[in-house]
Protein backbone atom coordinates (compact mmCIF):
# COMPACT_ATOMS: atom_id res chain seq x y z
CA UNK A 1 0.00 0.00 0.00
CA UNK A 2 3.04 2.25 -0.59
CA UNK A 3 1.02 3.81 -3.18
CA UNK A 4 -1.90 4.93 -0.88
CA UNK A 5 0.44 5.85 1.52
CA UNK A 6 2.20 8.40 -0.98
CA UNK A 7 -1.24 9.85 -2.53
CA UNK A 8 -2.25 10.48 1.56
CA UNK A 9 0.85 12.75 1.98
CA UNK A 10 0.39 14.60 -1.88
CA UNK A 11 -3.49 14.90 -0.28
CA UNK A 12 -1.77 16.52 2.86
CA UNK A 13 0.94 18.43 0.92
CA UNK A 14 -1.98 20.13 -1.55
CA UNK A 15 -4.32 20.62 1.35
CA UNK A 16 -1.48 22.67 3.24
CA UNK A 17 -0.59 24.69 0.22
CA UNK A 18 -4.63 25.41 -0.53
CA UNK A 19 -4.79 23.55 -3.09
CA UNK A 20 -8.01 21.44 -3.69
CA UNK A 21 -7.23 17.97 -2.77
CA UNK A 22 -9.87 16.73 -5.49
CA UNK A 23 -7.52 17.49 -8.01
CA UNK A 24 -5.58 13.92 -7.18
CA UNK A 25 -7.89 11.19 -7.21
CA UNK A 26 -7.03 7.48 -6.32
CA UNK A 27 -8.81 4.41 -7.55
CA UNK A 28 -8.14 0.63 -7.79
CA UNK A 29 -9.69 -0.33 -11.23
CA UNK A 30 -8.40 -3.90 -12.37
CA UNK A 31 -7.35 -4.49 -16.00
CA UNK A 32 -10.86 -6.23 -17.12
CA UNK A 33 -12.48 -3.51 -15.45
CA UNK A 34 -13.06 -1.22 -18.63
CA UNK A 35 -15.88 0.35 -18.18
CA UNK A 36 -15.33 1.05 -14.62
CA UNK A 37 -12.21 2.81 -15.55
CA UNK A 38 -14.04 4.56 -18.47
CA UNK A 39 -16.35 6.24 -15.74
CA UNK A 40 -14.40 6.85 -13.48
CA UNK A 41 -12.06 8.82 -15.97
CA UNK A 42 -15.43 10.89 -17.31
CA UNK A 43 -16.37 11.78 -13.87
CA UNK A 44 -13.05 13.21 -13.26
CA UNK A 45 -12.89 15.07 -16.14
CA UNK A 46 -16.11 16.34 -15.28
CA UNK A 47 -14.93 17.20 -11.62
CA UNK A 48 -11.85 19.07 -13.47
CA UNK A 49 -13.76 21.21 -15.69
CA UNK A 50 -15.80 22.40 -12.54
CA UNK A 51 -13.31 22.84 -10.34
CA UNK A 52 -11.58 25.04 -13.52
CA UNK A 53 -7.84 25.84 -14.25
CA UNK A 54 -5.65 24.79 -11.90
CA UNK A 55 -5.07 27.68 -10.26
CA UNK A 56 -0.97 27.57 -10.11
CA UNK A 57 -0.92 27.10 -14.08
CA UNK A 58 0.75 30.06 -15.83
CA UNK A 59 -1.00 31.02 -18.97
CA UNK A 60 -4.91 30.42 -19.45
CA UNK A 61 -5.34 27.46 -21.60
CA UNK A 62 -8.80 25.84 -22.58
CA UNK A 63 -9.97 22.18 -21.28
CA UNK A 64 -11.22 20.39 -24.37
CA UNK A 65 -11.30 17.05 -23.66
CA UNK A 66 -14.37 14.80 -24.25
CA UNK A 67 -16.28 13.31 -21.57
CA UNK B 1 45.67 29.05 1.70
CA UNK B 2 48.42 26.41 1.83
CA UNK B 3 48.05 25.20 5.28
CA UNK B 4 44.81 22.62 4.32
CA UNK B 5 42.55 23.84 7.80
CA UNK B 6 40.10 23.82 5.55
CA UNK B 7 40.30 20.11 4.37
CA UNK B 8 41.57 18.72 8.12
CA UNK B 9 38.46 20.03 9.21
CA UNK B 10 36.21 18.95 6.55
CA UNK B 11 33.60 15.86 8.06
CA UNK B 12 32.99 15.15 3.99
CA UNK B 13 36.68 15.06 3.39
CA UNK B 14 36.79 12.46 6.22
CA UNK B 15 34.52 10.47 4.95
CA UNK B 16 35.44 11.28 1.10
CA UNK B 17 39.13 11.37 1.11
CA UNK B 18 38.94 12.78 -3.13
CA UNK B 19 36.58 15.64 -1.55
CA UNK B 20 38.74 18.77 -0.59
CA UNK B 21 37.72 22.60 -0.15
CA UNK B 22 41.67 23.78 -0.19
CA UNK B 23 41.96 21.96 -3.68
CA UNK B 24 38.78 23.30 -5.04
CA UNK B 25 39.70 26.79 -4.20
CA UNK B 26 42.65 26.37 -6.05
CA UNK B 27 41.35 25.59 -8.42
CA UNK B 28 38.89 28.08 -9.12
CA UNK B 29 41.77 30.24 -8.74
CA UNK B 30 44.11 28.90 -11.40
CA UNK B 31 41.36 27.41 -13.68
CA UNK B 32 40.32 29.13 -16.25
CA UNK B 33 38.01 26.60 -17.65
CA UNK B 34 35.69 26.80 -14.57
CA UNK B 35 35.97 23.29 -14.12
CA UNK B 36 34.91 23.72 -10.90
CA UNK B 37 31.27 24.42 -12.62
CA UNK B 38 30.87 21.17 -13.80
CA UNK B 39 31.99 19.24 -10.84
CA UNK B 40 29.36 17.11 -8.77
CA UNK B 41 31.91 18.13 -5.60
CA UNK B 42 30.57 21.45 -5.65
CA UNK B 43 27.43 20.08 -4.19
CA UNK B 44 28.74 17.39 -1.27
CA UNK B 45 29.96 20.28 0.46
CA UNK B 46 27.50 20.92 3.79
CA UNK B 47 28.02 24.43 4.14
CA UNK B 48 28.59 23.15 7.87
CA UNK B 49 31.22 25.80 8.14
CA UNK B 50 33.72 24.09 10.23
CA UNK B 51 36.35 25.03 8.20
CA UNK B 52 35.52 29.05 7.81
CA UNK B 53 35.43 29.06 11.37
CA UNK B 54 39.12 27.77 11.88
CA UNK B 55 40.30 29.65 8.77
CA UNK B 56 43.51 31.41 9.51
CA UNK B 57 42.67 33.86 6.78
CA UNK B 58 39.02 34.27 6.27
CA UNK B 59 38.16 32.19 3.54
CA UNK B 60 34.43 31.44 3.63
CA UNK B 61 34.17 28.42 1.96
CA UNK B 62 30.29 27.78 2.10
CA UNK B 63 29.65 30.87 0.76
CA UNK B 64 32.52 30.34 -2.05
CA UNK B 65 30.66 27.20 -2.93
CA UNK B 66 26.86 28.88 -3.05
CA UNK B 67 28.43 31.40 -5.49
CA UNK B 68 29.65 28.93 -7.83
CA UNK B 69 26.68 26.63 -7.25
CA UNK B 70 24.99 29.74 -8.79
CA UNK B 71 27.03 29.54 -11.95
CA UNK B 72 26.72 25.70 -11.57
CA UNK B 73 22.87 26.10 -12.11
CA UNK B 74 23.54 28.01 -15.12
CA UNK B 75 26.04 25.62 -16.96
CA UNK B 76 23.05 22.63 -15.87
CA UNK B 77 25.25 20.93 -13.08
CA UNK B 78 22.27 20.62 -10.99
CA UNK B 79 21.99 18.65 -7.15
CA UNK B 80 20.49 15.75 -6.64
CA UNK B 81 17.38 16.29 -4.79
CA UNK B 82 16.69 13.98 -1.86
CA UNK B 83 12.94 12.74 -1.39
CA UNK B 84 12.29 12.68 -5.34
CA UNK B 85 12.62 16.39 -4.98
CA UNK B 86 9.15 16.82 -3.18
CA UNK B 87 10.78 19.24 -0.55
CA UNK B 88 12.11 21.41 -3.49
CA UNK B 89 8.82 21.45 -5.19
CA UNK B 90 7.05 23.00 -2.49
CA UNK B 91 9.26 25.53 -2.24
CA UNK B 92 8.81 26.52 -5.63
CA UNK B 93 5.03 26.26 -5.22
CA UNK B 94 5.41 28.92 -2.49
CA UNK B 95 6.60 31.33 -4.93
CA UNK B 96 3.10 31.55 -6.40
CA UNK B 97 -0.13 33.09 -5.61
CA UNK B 98 -1.78 30.29 -3.63
CA UNK B 99 -3.87 30.44 0.04
CA UNK B 100 -1.77 27.93 2.02
CA UNK B 101 -3.53 26.26 4.89
CA UNK B 102 -0.67 25.74 7.33
CA UNK B 103 -1.41 26.96 10.90
CA UNK B 104 -4.48 24.30 11.55
CA UNK B 105 -2.36 22.35 13.51
CA UNK B 106 -1.66 25.61 16.17
CA UNK B 107 -5.06 26.21 16.56
CA UNK B 108 -5.21 22.79 18.07
CA UNK B 109 -2.55 23.95 20.69
CA UNK B 110 -2.44 27.17 21.60
CA UNK B 111 -3.03 30.83 21.36
CA UNK B 112 -1.95 32.92 18.42
CA UNK B 113 -3.34 36.51 16.48
CA UNK B 114 -3.22 38.05 13.38
CA UNK B 115 -1.37 41.04 14.41
CA UNK B 116 0.91 42.16 17.00
CA UNK B 117 4.48 42.86 18.05
CA UNK B 118 5.79 39.52 17.94
CA UNK B 119 5.25 37.28 14.99
CA UNK B 120 6.39 33.53 15.33
CA UNK B 121 8.02 32.03 12.14
CA UNK B 122 7.18 28.35 12.01
CA UNK B 123 8.92 27.49 8.89
CA UNK B 124 8.49 24.70 6.94
CA UNK B 125 7.30 22.00 9.90
CA UNK B 126 4.05 21.14 8.98
CA UNK B 127 5.03 20.42 5.50
CA UNK B 128 8.35 18.15 6.79
CA UNK B 129 5.51 15.69 8.35
CA UNK B 130 3.93 15.62 5.79
CA UNK B 131 6.21 14.93 3.24
CA UNK B 132 8.63 12.93 5.42
CA UNK B 133 8.31 9.51 7.26
CA UNK B 134 9.80 10.48 10.23
CA UNK B 135 6.44 10.72 12.68
CA UNK B 136 5.56 14.34 13.49
CA UNK B 137 8.91 15.54 15.06
CA UNK B 138 9.15 19.09 13.45
CA UNK B 139 5.45 19.90 14.27
CA UNK B 140 5.96 18.90 17.99
CA UNK B 141 9.19 21.69 18.19
CA UNK B 142 6.72 24.25 16.83
CA UNK B 143 3.91 23.15 18.92
CA UNK B 144 5.46 23.43 21.57
CA UNK B 145 7.45 26.61 20.98
CA UNK B 146 3.74 27.83 21.24
CA UNK B 147 2.95 26.20 24.06
CA UNK B 148 6.14 27.46 25.91
CA UNK B 149 4.80 30.99 24.44
CA UNK B 150 1.43 30.75 26.38
CA UNK B 151 2.52 29.66 29.55
CA UNK B 152 4.78 32.85 29.77
CA UNK B 153 2.19 34.93 28.89
CA UNK B 154 2.95 35.62 25.00
CA UNK B 155 0.69 35.58 22.36
CA UNK B 156 2.55 35.34 19.06
CA UNK B 157 1.41 36.21 15.90
CA UNK B 158 1.28 33.54 13.32
CA UNK B 159 -0.05 33.47 9.41
CA UNK B 160 -1.24 30.72 7.00
CA UNK B 161 0.76 32.93 4.11
CA UNK B 162 4.14 32.41 5.97
CA UNK B 163 6.47 31.05 2.82
CA UNK B 164 9.54 29.08 2.85
CA UNK B 165 12.63 30.90 4.65
CA UNK B 166 14.47 30.23 1.14
CA UNK B 167 17.38 28.88 2.92
CA UNK B 168 17.70 25.74 1.02
CA UNK B 169 17.02 27.49 -2.26
CA UNK B 170 19.43 29.98 -1.29
CA UNK B 171 22.09 27.44 -0.58
CA UNK B 172 21.47 25.75 -3.58
CA UNK B 173 22.27 28.49 -5.78
CA UNK B 174 19.03 29.46 -6.64
CA UNK B 175 18.69 33.04 -6.30
CA UNK B 176 15.91 33.68 -8.11
CA UNK B 177 13.43 31.33 -5.93
CA UNK B 178 15.03 32.80 -2.43
CA UNK B 179 14.04 36.61 -3.38
CA UNK B 180 11.07 35.60 -4.13
CA UNK B 181 10.38 34.12 -1.17
CA UNK B 182 12.03 36.51 0.64
CA UNK B 183 10.02 39.83 -0.49
CA UNK B 184 6.93 37.72 0.05
CA UNK B 185 7.90 36.91 3.71
CA UNK B 186 8.94 40.45 4.90
CA UNK B 187 5.92 41.97 3.10
CA UNK B 188 3.91 39.36 4.98
CA UNK B 189 5.14 39.89 8.56
CA UNK B 190 5.58 43.91 7.61
CA UNK B 191 1.28 43.85 7.49
CA UNK B 192 1.13 42.37 10.67
CA UNK B 193 2.62 45.45 11.79
CA UNK B 194 5.60 43.28 13.63
CA UNK B 195 8.35 44.45 15.52
CA UNK B 196 10.16 41.51 16.11
CA UNK B 197 10.33 38.12 14.53
CA UNK B 198 11.12 34.89 16.46
CA UNK B 199 12.09 31.83 14.60
CA UNK B 200 13.01 28.23 16.41
CA UNK B 201 14.30 26.92 12.89
CA UNK B 202 17.57 27.81 12.87
CA UNK B 203 17.91 27.88 9.29
CA UNK B 204 15.20 30.65 9.13
CA UNK B 205 16.76 32.56 11.59
CA UNK B 206 20.22 33.24 10.24
CA UNK B 207 18.78 33.03 6.64
CA UNK B 208 16.98 36.57 8.09
CA UNK B 209 19.72 37.94 9.94
CA UNK B 210 21.89 37.54 7.04
CA UNK B 211 20.68 36.65 4.18
CA UNK B 212 17.97 38.36 3.37
CA UNK B 213 18.94 41.75 4.47
CA UNK B 214 21.56 41.23 1.88
CA UNK B 215 19.04 41.16 -0.83
CA UNK B 216 16.29 43.59 0.34
CA UNK B 217 18.27 45.47 2.35
CA UNK B 218 17.74 46.76 5.89
CA UNK B 219 14.46 44.64 7.23
CA UNK B 220 11.71 46.72 9.38
CA UNK B 221 11.80 44.46 11.95
CA UNK B 222 13.90 42.06 14.60
CA UNK B 223 15.09 38.74 14.37
CA UNK B 224 14.73 36.73 17.48
CA UNK B 225 15.63 33.02 17.94
CA UNK B 226 13.15 31.21 20.59
CA UNK B 227 16.69 29.75 22.36
CA UNK B 228 17.58 33.73 23.22
CA UNK B 229 13.59 34.77 24.01
CA UNK B 230 13.63 31.81 25.93
CA UNK B 231 17.17 31.57 28.16
CA UNK B 232 16.62 35.57 28.72
CA UNK B 233 12.31 35.26 29.99
CA UNK B 234 11.86 31.90 31.37
CA UNK B 235 14.15 32.36 34.50
CA UNK B 236 11.91 35.86 35.24
CA UNK B 237 8.50 33.60 34.62
CA UNK B 238 6.34 31.96 36.06
CA UNK B 239 7.33 29.01 34.22
CA UNK B 240 9.60 26.11 36.50
CA UNK B 241 10.35 23.03 35.89
CA UNK B 242 10.71 19.42 37.09
CA UNK B 243 12.47 16.49 35.87
CA UNK B 244 9.52 13.69 36.17
CA UNK B 245 10.60 10.36 34.85
CA UNK B 246 13.97 12.13 33.25
CA UNK B 247 15.20 12.18 36.73
CA UNK B 248 19.00 11.58 37.05
CA UNK B 249 19.24 10.58 33.05
CA UNK B 250 21.67 12.45 31.27
CA UNK B 251 20.80 14.15 27.97
CA UNK B 252 23.42 15.46 25.47
CA UNK B 253 23.44 18.70 23.04
CA UNK B 254 23.92 18.79 19.38
CA UNK B 255 24.87 22.36 17.88
CA UNK B 256 23.04 22.80 14.61
CA UNK B 257 25.14 23.98 12.37
CA UNK B 258 22.91 27.46 11.71
CA UNK B 259 22.55 28.06 15.21
CA UNK B 260 25.76 27.50 16.74
CA UNK B 261 28.52 28.14 14.17
CA UNK B 262 26.55 30.92 11.82
CA UNK B 263 24.66 32.41 14.29
CA UNK B 264 27.21 31.74 17.34
CA UNK B 265 24.23 31.26 19.58
CA UNK B 266 26.15 28.27 22.14
CA UNK B 267 25.02 29.07 25.82
CA UNK B 268 21.00 29.83 25.39
CA UNK B 269 20.37 26.23 24.68
CA UNK B 270 23.01 24.71 27.60
CA UNK B 271 21.26 27.31 30.04
CA UNK B 272 17.61 25.95 28.75
CA UNK B 273 18.90 22.56 29.53
CA UNK B 274 20.27 23.27 32.77
CA UNK B 275 17.14 24.93 34.22
CA UNK B 276 15.69 21.15 34.04
CA UNK B 277 16.60 20.30 37.82
CA UNK B 278 18.34 16.94 38.80
CA UNK B 279 18.84 16.11 34.88
CA UNK B 280 22.28 15.49 34.19
CA UNK B 281 24.24 17.55 30.88
CA UNK B 282 27.20 16.11 28.95
CA UNK B 283 28.97 17.55 26.26
CA UNK B 284 29.99 15.60 23.06
CA UNK B 285 33.45 15.54 22.25
CA UNK B 286 33.00 17.76 19.40
CA UNK B 287 30.92 20.36 20.90
CA UNK B 288 30.34 23.79 20.19
CA UNK B 289 32.55 25.23 17.04
CA UNK B 290 33.68 21.83 16.35
CA UNK B 291 30.32 20.15 16.43
CA UNK B 292 29.79 17.98 13.63
CA UNK B 293 27.03 18.64 11.01
CA UNK B 294 23.83 16.21 10.65
CA UNK B 295 25.13 15.41 7.61
CA UNK B 296 23.28 16.89 5.16
CA UNK B 297 21.57 20.15 4.08
CA UNK B 298 19.27 21.66 1.95
CA UNK B 299 17.77 18.38 1.36
CA UNK B 300 20.39 17.76 -1.62
CA UNK B 301 22.72 15.21 -1.93
CA UNK B 302 22.18 12.59 1.31
CA UNK B 303 24.93 9.70 0.30
CA UNK B 304 27.04 7.29 2.53
CA UNK B 305 28.93 10.11 3.28
CA UNK B 306 25.50 11.42 5.39
CA UNK B 307 24.65 8.56 6.55
CA UNK B 308 28.23 7.46 8.12
CA UNK B 309 28.35 10.89 9.40
CA UNK B 310 25.16 10.61 11.43
CA UNK B 311 25.74 7.22 12.52
CA UNK B 312 29.13 8.25 13.50
CA UNK B 313 27.63 11.53 15.77
CA UNK B 314 24.77 9.24 17.10
CA UNK B 315 27.63 7.02 18.92
CA UNK B 316 29.24 10.02 20.32
CA UNK B 317 25.84 10.79 21.86
CA UNK B 318 25.99 7.35 23.25
CA UNK B 319 29.62 7.47 24.56
CA UNK B 320 28.62 10.38 26.68
CA UNK B 321 25.94 8.26 28.50
CA UNK B 322 23.34 10.45 27.32
CA UNK B 323 19.73 8.85 26.94
CA UNK B 324 18.45 11.47 24.59
CA UNK B 325 20.22 13.86 21.98
CA UNK B 326 18.77 17.27 22.19
CA UNK B 327 18.97 19.44 19.18
CA UNK B 328 17.52 22.92 18.10
CA UNK B 329 17.10 22.19 14.37
CA UNK B 330 14.26 20.33 12.91
CA UNK B 331 16.33 19.04 9.68
CA UNK B 332 18.88 17.67 12.71
CA UNK B 333 16.46 15.79 14.39
CA UNK B 334 14.98 14.40 10.64
CA UNK B 335 18.36 12.96 9.59
CA UNK B 336 18.85 11.67 12.95
CA UNK B 337 16.11 9.67 13.24
CA UNK B 338 16.57 8.62 9.81
CA UNK B 339 19.93 7.13 10.56
CA UNK B 340 18.96 5.87 13.32
CA UNK B 341 15.99 3.79 11.78
CA UNK B 342 18.90 1.65 10.36
CA UNK B 343 21.15 0.76 13.47
CA UNK B 344 20.34 -0.67 17.18
CA UNK B 345 21.11 2.74 18.56
CA UNK B 346 18.60 3.34 21.39
CA UNK B 347 19.87 7.15 21.76
CA UNK B 348 16.13 8.97 21.33
CA UNK B 349 16.22 12.22 19.09
CA UNK B 350 14.25 15.10 20.87
CA UNK B 351 13.78 18.70 20.08
CA UNK B 352 14.83 21.44 22.79
CA UNK B 353 10.94 22.99 23.11
CA UNK B 354 9.05 19.29 23.55
CA UNK B 355 12.17 18.64 26.42
CA UNK B 356 11.24 21.52 28.62
CA UNK B 357 7.51 21.56 27.84
CA UNK B 358 7.41 17.59 29.13
CA UNK B 359 9.39 19.26 32.20
CA UNK B 360 6.93 22.24 32.74
CA UNK B 361 5.57 22.17 36.43
CA UNK B 362 2.26 21.05 36.00
CA UNK B 363 -0.13 23.57 38.00
CA UNK B 364 -3.87 23.55 38.95
CA UNK B 365 -6.36 25.97 37.77
CA UNK B 366 -6.13 27.59 34.44
CA UNK B 367 -1.96 26.14 33.58
CA UNK B 368 -3.10 23.03 32.30
CA UNK B 369 -0.78 19.72 31.51
CA UNK B 370 1.16 20.13 28.39
CA UNK B 371 -0.39 17.34 26.30
CA UNK B 372 -0.19 18.24 22.97
CA UNK B 373 -3.86 18.96 21.45
CA UNK B 374 -5.35 20.60 24.74
CA UNK B 375 -5.79 24.63 24.55
CA UNK B 376 -3.67 25.61 27.74
CA UNK B 377 -3.73 29.27 29.31
CA UNK B 378 -7.84 29.66 28.50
Amino acid sequence: MKCRTVVEDTWKILSLLGIDERYLRLKWISASEGAIFAEAIRSFTRLIKEMGRNPLAGRPERLETAG
Amino acid sequence: MECGVCTGSCPVSRVIPTFSPRQMIKRALMDKDDTILHSRELWACLTCARCSVRCPVGIDFPEFARVYREGARKEGNLPQLSHQGTLQAIMTLQTKNIKQQRTAWASEVGKFKASGDLFFFVGCAPYFDAALKFGNAALEAAKSVLQLLNRMGIEPVMSDNERCCGHDAFWSGDEETFRVLASKNVALIRATGAKKVLFHCPEGYTTFKDHVPRVLGDLPFEVLHVTELLAREIPKSRVKFVAHGSKGATVTYQDPCRLGRKAGIYDAPRDLLKLVPDVHFEEMGRCRENAQCCGTSAWIECSSASKALQVERLEEARETGATKLITACPKCQIHFNCAKSNTDLTVEIEDIYSFLLDHVVKTTGSMQTASPGRRIDS
